[in-house]
């Protein structure tokens, strides 16, 4: 099939305007001084400034997007499975309910989060308080596609065909409805990632100076430091993040191509 | 493969729904050690509602029982009875290889490694699969896939196997020849088998016993020979194989019978008190019009439509009756040609209210 040439000026005008400004500020944080662009030189001291001030939040901010991606996996696989096979009211209202934090402003939960907690100092200035916010805000999204997955009807006749070949309770639901839920735990899992590294809303109000984020780093670093250096911070992100999506992004398409049918 | 048969019985079973809807009215069932029964009927006539209550998938209401054998298993859960199932989409598990989905039951009661492999192809080679045990379910063909999920349902060697609608799931060309290889499997397995079909041709091939069900209940119990030749109503009547319908009417005599085409057949007086008479096609005879006109009643071919192992023909009498006929692949009749139409009055039954 010929491209349209319109739809293919469209897509390139789409992709500058939204690459451009990315392009533009990773660009930055190379230039010695940005108000005299390339003409002032190419330099790495940002970077590295970048990483002795603020590398900190690079391991944080991933370590708690992997705590989050596992709290949500082992909580919401059981809470999936209950949703999709109770038949009661209840249960479609909690799955609204749930669904909740995705709409309350992030500052909401956030002060929800410290007026109830905020008495215990020990979790208050862990890293763990900051876990709790992103698991609260991600669990939707990890619950939402894994209940999809569990009422899937075929997937509800392998149960049956489980139990009728012996199988208990336990069997199935480790043996069979797990790995057959896979992609879509792997979906979820991406998506809760994703949501984790880049949140910041509720971070900023959950942070302390010694638990720190990336994006909460990447607003400090904003606010007062000199541009270049705002900007070589965006490109840390970038090249810490866009690897791992990608990866995840591999597996769950190939995952996907194994399960198909 | 010895297997101790098990004889089912099926007492006062009944199922309503919790909206009020009746899946099934009380049923009885007797089906012998070996024996390969067929539930046939249209769908929604409760045919997977009784057999989810034999597998324990379903729950009965109360009153039910269901025993295999001597023990009771009406209050057992599925994973407690010991039986295989093959389900219409066969219901394999799709991140597993053949070789696993097949060895599922025997691994979850912690048989032997070398049992398994032993078990595994035996399995393999009467489904005819060996070579592909590492293939995956999405990876192998509809019938071959329907091959796996009866292997996995008979690896346990179960009390009983169940068998939810096996072939619907395949295209007709396979599906004939899959029906005869399934059958003769059966045969071979010597277990007590139940298998649930809405394809009458299907029951017949595969099955010993056939219970015919419509709108939750069995309307009539017995062999295909029996079902077909001596229907108990209408329903039976008509759903196993084709079936011509006409009105029983009284002639000035007094004696009642059809008029078809302009001749009189009377009904014999043990053929029921129906108000109706059933013909099936292959007991009508057509006859070309050539001049030395009979007895026989005339009509005119509306229709003919070539079966390739058969012809498939409508007739319409003058009195407005319209016959479906099947006669051999060789016949001369066409469209508008008049014939002569004999029926067999052996073949007549008559059904309907009193």
């Amino acid at each position: 099939m010929r491209t349209n040439p319109y739809l293919a000026a469209l897509c390139l005008l789409v992709g500058v305007f939204m690459l451009g400004p990315v392009l533009l500020s990773v660009s930055a944080g190379f230039m010695q001084n940005y108000a005299l662009g390339w003409r002032g030189g190419f330099t790495l001291q940002w970077l590295l400034e970048v990483w002795r001030g603020y590398g900190s939040t690079v391991l944080a901010s991933i370590g708690i997007a992997s705590a989050a991606v596992i709290c949500t996996i082992l909580i919401g696989l059981p809470c999936a499975y209950a949703l999709a096979r109770s038949k009661r009211t209840w249960a479609l209202w909690f799955e609204e309910l749930i669904t909740l934090p995705v709409a309350v402003p992030g500052l909401a939960t956030a002060l929800a989060l410290i007026l109830v907690y905020g008495e215990f100092r020990g979790f208050r200035q862990h890293a763990a308080f900051i876990l709790a916010g992103h698991v609260i805000f991600t669990m939707p999204f990890m619950v939402r596609v894994l209940t999809a997955a569990f009422r899937r009807p075929e997937l509800r006749t392998m149960e049956e065909a489980a139990s009728t070949l012996g199988a208990s309770f336990k069997q199935r639901f480790l043996g069979v409805l797990i790995p057959a839920v896979l992609p879509a735990v792997l979906s979820g899992a991406l998506m809760v990632f994703t949501l984790s590294i880049g949140e910041f809303n509720l971070t900023w109000m959950l942070h302390t100076p010694l638990t720190r984020t990336l994006p909460v780093g990447l607003a400090d670093s904003y606010a007062s430091m000199r541009i270049e250096i705002g900007s070589a911070y965006t490109f840390v992100f970038l090249i810490v993040v866009l690897p791992l999506l990608w990866l995840m992004q591999l597996s769950e398409r190939m995952l996907a191509k194994r399960y198909a049918h | 493969m010895p297997t101790k048969q098990t004889a089912i019985s099926i007492q006062n079973c009944s199922k309503t729904y919790p909206d009020g809807t009746i899946g099934l009215r009380s049923t009885q069932l007797e089906i012998s050690p070996g024996e390969i029964l067929a539930l046939l009927g249209p769908s929604g006539c409760g045919k997977t509602t009784l057999l989810r209550m034999i597998a324990g998938l379903e729950i009965p209401n109360p009153g039910t029982r269901i025993y295999f054998g001597p023990d009771e298993v009406t209050n057992l859960p599925p994973e407690k009875r010991q039986i295989g199932m093959v389900f219409q989409h066969y219901a394999l598990f799709p991140h597993m290889d053949l070789a696993a989905n097949i060895t599922y039951g025997l691994r979850i009661r912690g048989i032997s490694h070398a049992a398994i492999q032993a078990r595994l192809a035996e399995l393999l080679e009467l489904v005819r699969l060996s070579g592909l045990e590492h293939k995956r379910p999405g990876e192998i063909s509809g019938g071959q896939r329907q091959r796996v999920a009866l292997a996995r349902a008979i690896a346990i060697r179960p009390r009983v196997l169940l068998l939810d609608e096996p072939l619907t799931a395949l295209d007709a060309k396979l599906k004939e020849s899959l029906r005869d290889e399934l059958a003769e499997l059966l045969r071979r397995l010597n277990i007590t088998a139940i298998h649930v079909t809405h394809d009458q041709q299907e029951a017949m091939a595969i099955a010993d016993r056939l219970a015919v069900m419509n709108q939750g209940e069995v309307v009539q119990f017995g062999t295909a020979e029996e079902l077909y030749r001596s229907p108990a109503n209408p329903f039976v009547a008509s759903f196993l194989g084709h079936m011509n319908t006409v009105r029983l009417i009284k002639n000035p005599n007094g004696r009642r019978g059809i008029l078809l085409g302009g001749a009189w057949l009377d009904i014999a007086t043990d053929a029921g008190s129906g108000r109706e008479v059933l013909i099936r096609p292959e007991d009508i005879d057509l006859y070309a019009v050539d001049g030395d006109l009979t007895e026989r009643g005339l009509g005119r071919v509306v229709h003919r439509a070539f079966l390739g192992d058969r012809i498939q023909l409508r007739v319409i009498t003058p009195e407005g009756i319209e016959l479906k006929v099947q006669r051999a692949r060789d016949c001369p009749l066409r469209v508008d040609d008049p014939v002569q139409i004999e029926v067999n009055p052996t073949a007549l039954k008559t059904f309907g209210g009193e």
